[in-house]
């Protein structure tokens, strides 16, 4: 998985945010702070004129009535004494210095300050102020004064700094405590993405996630649920693809397979032709022809018995013609039923492998057999029996045949050795076209087909019909 | 019609010659006779009107005694000042300043002492403590006169206004104190009331209003500003305040019966005394 850069995640993301947000809060705060510690100190330094200037003033009404300069300069002298006034110096109504103090002579006196800006970082700490000396409406000269704001820059400055230095440690603090709340709110949100990741790129089911009672946890809960109705689907959906392959599999090799499976039961029948009754047919030919030589050189009575001897191979042949017709379809099936039908094979399979014990189990009667499904049933189990027989060695042979809610289920299971189902079926035997047929068969009349074989612990071929409402039974039957 | 006569008068004060004022500004020196804020409280009314009517900015001033106002006066810093006879008559004689007009009150010294005190009569006061608003003060002169004529000598100290000068008999510094009648009857009534006067001058010329002599062109329109003035409500009230009662000519002679405090004055104003 691609790792994601710290600020594109949901947890750095929120920390820039958090930070950023505490950043323009604090600076706003030590701004603000600022202003109004400037505000306030400048708040005081003019209340401060406001109350100096009245009392310098008064002091000095009588002496700059009296133009007594001499007492106006230890006026001067005494008021900057006190503290707090870097200068004063006084002017007469003509704008002539008439004494100073703390300001040397023959320099120009600072203009008055209109207005402080707390965003003046190069602040003059000199406060200067013009205000005239007046006594009713009769102006008697100006006084100037300057107030000495060093302190108050100081403390602003120290202010500003101790603001900075608490609000950088906040926002140090902030960031580790945002930095380990984020990660223990989002640490199951990367375990989440990771999973997430994971199912996107189609590897289900992926490691559970934290579950919780917060909102990640049930997110977590809704994931797991969510990644597990994921996976059966995807099971399924690869269930279903993989059996839709082998029925096309299936269904590109059926021409072949069919052409095959005719070939065999051509195969299988000129064998039982040529092995039954034409070599019965032959060695009846071959004694006809001998008796008819006899007969000819007049040896009647020994003809005749040559001839009786024909009755018993007349009767074989017969009997392995019948056995070869009701082979490729027993009379039983189309004058009782199924039922029946296996009853019979049953019987004549017992005939052949008298050593196998076959147990015809039948919980159905035969009006309840859809006509459709007559045939097919006979088929699946006739081969079913002959595969058990033939080729499982088994000692039991299972057949039910019984109602099953709203369907019918046919099982032949039997003890034998089994067999490997991937190698049968990928070959072409006749037990592969044997497999392949009652699969076809089932599937065809709408069964669903099953079979089970396990090497060394036998087979079961299952096959289950849902009946169609409204089918009628057999005909023949009804 | 005051309105026209405002304009008037400014109208020739503007045109008349030498018209140049210090810096713009008409300065009115008033004689250091009481405290400071007395004065500037005074004669704020007169400022006021001077001021429209010469259309100028008018300052008044004061010194902080009468040496020094002297001095002052003449070296010619006022455009316009108010002091007693003597000094005005000096100013007359010495700086060219020209008399125009006085108070229609009667200007007397006189003479205090505690009323409950034990001074009743010069010879009571006689080894004590007199005092003088200034050396150079009328009514200081006129009380050491009228100490030399009973016959009595005695210290005499000079303090800086003529509230002070009763407030310092009240509290015992001084047996005798000399002021003007005017400054006694401003004072407040409980130390009025405490003081008894134990002598009284005759008739003095008073408070003499004298234009600088630069500024002789503008008489007539300083003249005519001040008889306006006393013509108005403010001026009735400013006169009835401080008992002044209006202004009138000064009668002929009435400086020149001050030259013998003028010549006490000038010796005192070559001995630099305040």
């Amino acid at each position: 998985m691609k790792r994601l850069s710290p600020w594109k995640t949901v947890r750095g993301r929120l920390l820039l945010l958090a930070i950023g947000i505490e950043i323009v809060m604090l600076s706003t705060l030590v701004a603000n702070s600022l202003r109004l510690f400037h505000g306030a100190m400048m708040a005081q330094a003019r209340v401060q004129v406001e109350q100096m200037h009245p009392v310098i003033a008064a002091a000095l009404t009588a002496p700059m009535a009296q133009q007594d300069y001499a007492t106006v300069q230890a006026v001067i002298d005494e008021s900057r004494a006190a503290g707090g006034i870097d200068f004063i110096a006084v002017e007469d109504n003509y704008g002539n210095r008439i004494s100073s103090s703390g300001w040397p002579k023959g320099v120009p006196l600072p203009a008055p300050e209109t207005s402080l800006s707390p965003a003046d970082s190069k602040m003059d700490p000199l406060y200067s102020v013009m205000l005239p000396i007046a006594y009713h409406s009769q102006r008697l000269g100006t006084l100037h004064f300057g107030l000495n704001l060093s302190q108050i820059i100081a403390a602003r400055n120290n202010l500003l700094a101790q603001g900075v230095s608490i609000a950088g440690l906040e926002i140090i603090l902030s960031s580790i405590m945002l930095l380990f709340l984020g990660y223990r709110i989002t640490r199951h949100l990367t375990t989440l993405t990771e999973a997430s990741i994971r199912v996107a790129s189609g590897s289900v089911p992926p490691p559970l996630v934290p579950e919780g009672d917060d909102d990640v946890g049930q997110l977590g809960i809704a994931f797991n649920t969510m990644a597990r109705v994921i996976s059966d689907r995807v099971r399924e959906l690869t269930e279903a693809k993989e059996a839709a392959e082998t029925a096309s599999e299936q269904l590109r090799h059926i021409p072949s397979r069919l052409i095959a499976a005719q070939e065999e039961e051509r195969r299988r029948l000129a064998s039982e032709l040529h092995d039954s009754i034409s070599q019965t047919l032959a060695a009846l030919k071959f004694r006809m022809e001998h008796m008819l030589l006899i007969a000819g050189r007049g040896k009647t009575k020994r003809a005749l018995r040559l001839a009786e001897e024909f009755v018993p191979a007349l009767q074989l042949a017969i009997d392995e013609t019948r056995a070869i017709y009701m082979g490729l379809r027993p009379k039983v099936l189309e004058d009782f039923g199924v039922i029946a039908a296996l009853h019979w094979y049953r019987d004549e399979l017992i005939k052949l492998h008298p050593q196998q014990h076959i147990e015809l189990e039948i919980g159905i009667e035969e009006n309840e057999v859809s006509t459709r499904l007559v045939i097919p049933i006979f088929r699946i189990a006739q081969e079913a029996l002959n595969n058990a027989s033939k080729h499982s060695r088994a000692e039991w042979i299972d057949v039910s045949l019984f109602r099953n809610g709203g369907g019918i289920e046919l099982i032949i299971s039997d003890d034998g050795q089994g067999m490997d189902l991937d190698y049968i079926l990928r070959s072409t035997t006749s037990r592969s076209l044997g497999l392949v047929s009652m699969r076809e068969r089932a599937e065809l009349t709408g069964g669903k087909f099953r079979i089970k074989s396990i090497p060394g612990e036998g087979t079961m071929v299952q096959v289950q019909w849902t009946i169609v409402a409204g089918e009628y039974p057999a005909p023949h039957l009804a | 019609m005051k309105q026209f006569m405002r304009l008037m008068l400014s109208f020739l004060f503007f045109l008349s010659p030498g018209s140049v004022f210090a810096n713009g500004t008409f300065t009115v020196g008033i004689a250091p006779h009481t405290s400071t804020r007395i004065i500037l409280d005074m004669y704020q009314p007169l400022r006021r009107y001077m001021a429209k009517s010469l259309n100028l900015d008018v300052s008044i001033v004061t010194a902080p005694n009468f040496t020094d106002f002297a001095k002052r006066a003449l070296a010619g810093n006022y455009d316009l000042l108010v002091t007693t006879g003597h000094q005005a008559r000096v100013l007359q004689k010495d700086a060219h300043y020209i008399p125009l007009l006085t108070y229609k009150a009667v200007f007397k010294a006189v003479v205090l002492a505690a009323k409950e005190g034990p001074i009743h009569t010069p010879e009571d006061a006689r080894c004590m403590v007199a005092l003088g608003l200034s050396p150079s003060s009328l009514v200081t002169m006129w009380g050491q006169h009228w100490l030399a004529d009973n016959g009595v000598s005695m210290p005499v100290r000079f303090v800086s206004a003529s509230d002070s000068v009763a407030k310092l008999v009240l509290a015992g510094e001084a047996a005798i104190g000399f002021t003007s009648l005017a400054n006694y009857q401003n004072l407040c009534p409980n130390i009025q009331a405490r003081l008894r006067i134990i002598a009284e001058s005759p008739p003095l010329a008073g408070r003499v209003y004298m234009l600088n002599g630069g500024h002789f062109a503008r008489k007539s329109a300083v003249l005519s500003a001040l008889w306006s003035f006393s013509h108005t409500p403010e001026a009735g009230v400013y006169f009835a305040t401080y008992k002044l009662e209006g202004y009138r000519k000064l009668e002929p002679n009435e400086l020149e019966a001050m030259d013998k405090y003028s010549a006490e004055l000038r010796q005192i104003l070559e001995k630099g005394e305040e």
